[in-house]
């Protein structure tokens, strides 16, 4: 194998195999509650077969023999000689853990022998002993290498006879230019020997062999994303256009246990032309809409869209080459490629539209008449480009059920570590969130809940002498509002005592923190030194880190965090985070001849300052807002030469956590979106700026970093 | 083996940099000044779309006293910008002109007496000997402030 073959398929094993290791981790869970469910039973034989099939594939010999000793207990249950009680469950739990770090290591370029999986094998093979309701059938003593009986499964091993081939707008491209170039369409059916225990393999390895001399158009079933059961491989179809048919025959053909690659030309227009290509295509009711570039039906395709995410974000080169294997690819509904192809064939259209104008001038026509269709297409330009800006974006929006989905057995686990029954309630796992931000969300909110569990929850009895219920409730939710996404975090736990915050900062010496608001109290969590373990522990409810997750979310995400608590009755964190990290709305402003933008996440409104109103010496001004008294900086003061001296000022009233300051400037221009490119640390010495944008007249704008004013207050 | 260098005059002096290093030489227009920035960053230049600093690197090798002679006033019309790339990221260096690209073995750059030429020595990586006289190349990564080996080398700027 190349080296290059064998990238690309440890990077398509990696894309499989995590997220069939997730499935895995998910259904085990909802068996637990249901174990009686003989679909779950099926659907986790399922998910251990197919790991072990492809991890045995690529070599992963020790993560292949986890995953075939877990299908071997499920294959008892399934047939019913295993009942699954708790130790089966929790060796399969145990497995399914095990097999998660395997793959992590995999991912950083480290390998599956690494482990020991000495403790959980043996904990499967009592688990299987133990469980045995009769005495087990012979089959299953002495489970033969690969050899599996899931081909037997009703229901799910129906294989295709003739495929059919359903074309998208982008592989119809394809084949418009393979034709354009001369190439020839062949439909290749590829079928695996009967007696092939693990098909897809074989099937993948012909698919492989032919993307390196050919151009690979289609495969049913797919060899990629949303892959079928293994035995539907058995008989493959490829439609690939090449240049040689004889290539494609060698390529075909140079795979063990493959039992015949059939070859037929095809009629680039039998697939092309709309009417030929019903023929090949299952209709969905009410999904198909007419026209040159309808097509992709409402399956989920895996779209490598290049899109490197790691590289946008700020880390150091360094950090990103951790791993040879990067995540590079990603999953895309191809609804929303169809939108972005529908809006790319509009804006073809206006390009002709502009370029038959300019000839129009050549002609001498009336320059007022094409004036006006200018302006006209202008407009539709404008109208398409915020619509492509629009669906890129969706493009890189994930539901939030991705982190959402690992709480469930969080929250199982560390109960039962703990001694504290809990009922996690979800809701709002269907909200979208950039994907760059779901990423950097996980260890956060994991940390919230572990706290809360940890910290909040109290003992049954202890909740029982407070009149609560003996099981605790936390639960998580996340909603839409506008261009922010809102995580609230909750649970009916002890609270904290803002008086006991209160007494432990002014222990600390910080300045201020006898008058200060219980808002502000609270927020003094956040600090890094205050959530040190000996501190909260006995200021009671809070754990560790939740600095941690301040910078998280207010740095690196540009969100906010609050924290709401009554004693007694539990705590409440909200998280509120921009939609995207990459175009935010902000509010434009002047200071001297510069403009700077200010995330409106971050502005809480404007106002009108009378110089009489601002008091305190320069450089400590301070003015009140709503009763409050809070500090009053000045653009010109931050950046420039100072502030000019007039009665009158235009401020923003910026918005940190639950502090709020006035920032003067000299002029308030307009809210609008801006898009944020990173900003060189070399310009950026005070870390005042979160990153810079280009309007279209080319001028300059920096957004503020509003996190300064916590800074400079403290 | 021979490398390439890309060769440009500062204040009289010659200095140069590993042709891999540069992307693209511009004419010094369009400048855009920023707030608050470091006393050896320009401005920026927007680059199609991207926001590259110019670096100054008279004041950042403080050779701006340390003028020979009456050769120490850059020409407007010959002054550029070079685009480098280091630690993956773009920059811009102000320089007086761009002369040519010099071959110089490798082992022709010597690492005595750097301290000679009245520039911060640990921003060279040596001196190369030429016919036409002495090149100081320069090591752009601790020049930039990007080398690991110098965290924070800009920070208390």
């Amino acid at each position: 194998m190349s080296g290059i073959e064998e990238t690309r398929l440890r990077r398509a094993f990696l894309e499989e195999s995590e997220e069939l290791s997730q499935k895995l981790g998910e259904s085990l869970m909802a068996l637990e509650a249901d174990r009686a469910n003989a679909l779950l039973v099926n659907e986790v034989f399922r998910l251990t077969h197919s790991l072990k099939s492809e991890s045995a594939l690529m070599g992963f010999g020790t993560l292949s023999e986890l995953a075939h000793r877990m299908e071997d207990v499920l294959g008892c249950a399934r047939d019913g000689s295993l009942s699954l009680g708790k130790p089966v469950m929790d060796s399969l739990f145990a497995g399914a853990d095990l097999i998660a770090e395997m793959m992590a290591a995999i991912a950083k370029g480290g390998s599956d022998a690494d482990f020991k999986t000495g403790d959980v094998l043996q904990g499967l093979s009592e688990a299987r002993g133990n469980g045995h309701d009769r005495p087990p059938a012979p089959s299953h003593a002495a489970p033969a290498q690969g050899g599996q009986p899931n081909e037997a499964l009703p229901g799910i091993t129906a294989t295709v006879e003739a495929a059919p081939i359903t074309l998208g707008a982008f592989e119809k491209l394809q084949l418009a230019e393979a034709r354009d170039r001369g190439e020839d369409l062949l439909r290749l059916t590829v079928s695996v020997d009967e007696g092939e225990p693990m098909k897809f393999p074989r099937a993948y390895l012909v698919f492989s062999n032919l993307e390196a001399v050919s151009n690979v158009v289609k495969v049913v079933p797919p060899m990629e994303g949303e892959t079928a059961e293994d035995s539907v491989y058995g008989r493959t179809t490829i439609l690939l256009t090449s240049g040689s048919e004889e290539e494609v025959r060698r390529a075909a053909s140079r795979v063990d246990q493959i039992a015949e690659v059939k070859v037929e030309r095809c009629r680039f227009e039998a697939f092309l032309s709309a009417a030929a290509v019903d023929a090949f295509i299952v209709p969905v009711p009410g999904l198909w809409t007419a026209g040159a570039f309808a097509g992709g039906g409402p399956e989920t395709a895996t779209t490598s869209a290049g899109q490197d995410e790691q590289a946008r974000r700020s880390e150091s080169p360094e950090a990103r080459r951790t791993g040879p294997v990067e995540k590079t690819s990603i999953r895309v509904d191809t609804r929303k490629l169809d939108d972005l192809w529908s809006l790319i064939a509009e804006l073809v259209l206006h390009k002709s539209h502009i370029a038959r104008l300019s000839e129009d001038i050549g002609r001498g026509k009336d320059v007022h008449t094409v004036r006006e269709e200018l302006v006209e297409s202008f407009d539709s330009l404008d109208k398409i480009s915020s619509g492509m800006q629009q669906t890129m974006m969706d493009t890189r929006m994930i539901p939030i059920s991705v982190i959402f989905s690992k709480f469930p057995r969080l929250v199982r686990d560390l109960s039962r570590k703990l001694g504290k029954p809990v009922d996690l309630l979800l809701s709002g796992e269907d909200t979208e969130i950039d994907r760059s931000i779901v990423e950097a969300l996980s260890d956060p909110l994991t940390h919230i809940i572990r706290n809360s569990l940890d910290h909040g929850i109290e003992f049954p009895e202890e909740r029982v002498r407070r009149g609560k219920n003996e099981k605790g409730r936390v639960s998580v939710t996340a909603r839409r509002q506008g261009g922010t996404i809102v995580i609230e975090l909750e649970d009916d736990g002890r609270g904290i005592d803002a008086e006991s915050i209160r007494r432990k900062a002014v222990g600390m010496g910080v300045s201020g923190a006898e008058s200060f608001t219980e808002a502000q109290l609270l927020d003094l969590v956040f600090l890094p030194g205050f959530s040190t373990k000996e501190v909260v522990t006995d200021v009671s409810g809070r754990g560790v880190g939740m600095d941690v997750v301040a910078t998280r979310i207010r740095g690196d995400l540009k969100g906010d965090v609050v924290l709401r608590t009554e004693p007694n009755r539990g705590t409440r964190v909200t998280l509120l985070l921009p939609l995207t990290l990459t175009i935010v709305n902000a509010l434009l402003v002047r200071g001297d001849v510069q403009l700077y933008a200010l995330p409106l996440t971050d502005v809480d409104s404007t106002a009108k300052l009378v110089s009489a109103e601002i008091r305190g010496e320069e450089g400590h001004e301070s003015a009140l807002w709503m009763e409050e008294e809070i500090p009053v900086y000045s653009l010109g003061a931050l950046f420039g030469s100072g502030r000019r001296r007039t009665d009158e000022y235009f401020a923003a009233v910026l918005r940190h956590g639950d502090r709020k300051a006035y920032l003067v400037v000299d002029e308030l221009i307009e809210e609008r979106e801006v898009v944020i490119k990173p900003v060189d640390d070399l310009l950026n010495s005070q870390k005042m700026f979160s990153g810079v944008s280009v309007l279209e007249n080319g001028k300059l704008v920096f957004i503020l970093d509003t996190s300064f004013i916590r800074r400079e207050h403290f | 083996m021979r490398k390439r260098y890309v060769s440009f005059s500062l204040a009289g002096g010659r200095y140069c940099i590993p042709v891999d290093q540069v992307l693209q030489i511009l004419r010094l227009e369009d400048l855009i000044e920023i707030p608050k920035p470091p006393p050896y960053v320009e401005g920026v230049i927007n680059l199609r779309g991207d926001i590259i600093p110019v670096v100054s690197l008279r004041t950042r090798l403080d050779i701006a006293g340390g003028e020979p002679a009456g050769r120490g006033a850059p020409d407007q019309r010959k002054r550029r910008v070079v685009i480098t790339r280091v630690g993956g990221k773009p920059y811009g260096l102000d320089v007086d002109e761009v002369r040519e690209i010099v071959e110089i073995e490798e082992g022709g750059i010597s690492t005595d007496a750097t301290t000679m030429f009245g520039v911060r020595a640990d921003f060279l990586l040596g001196i190369a000997q030429r016919e036409e006289g002495v090149y100081m190349v320069l090591d752009l990564p601790r020049v930039l402030g990007t080398s690991r080996e110098i965290p924070g080398a800009l920070a208390g700027q």
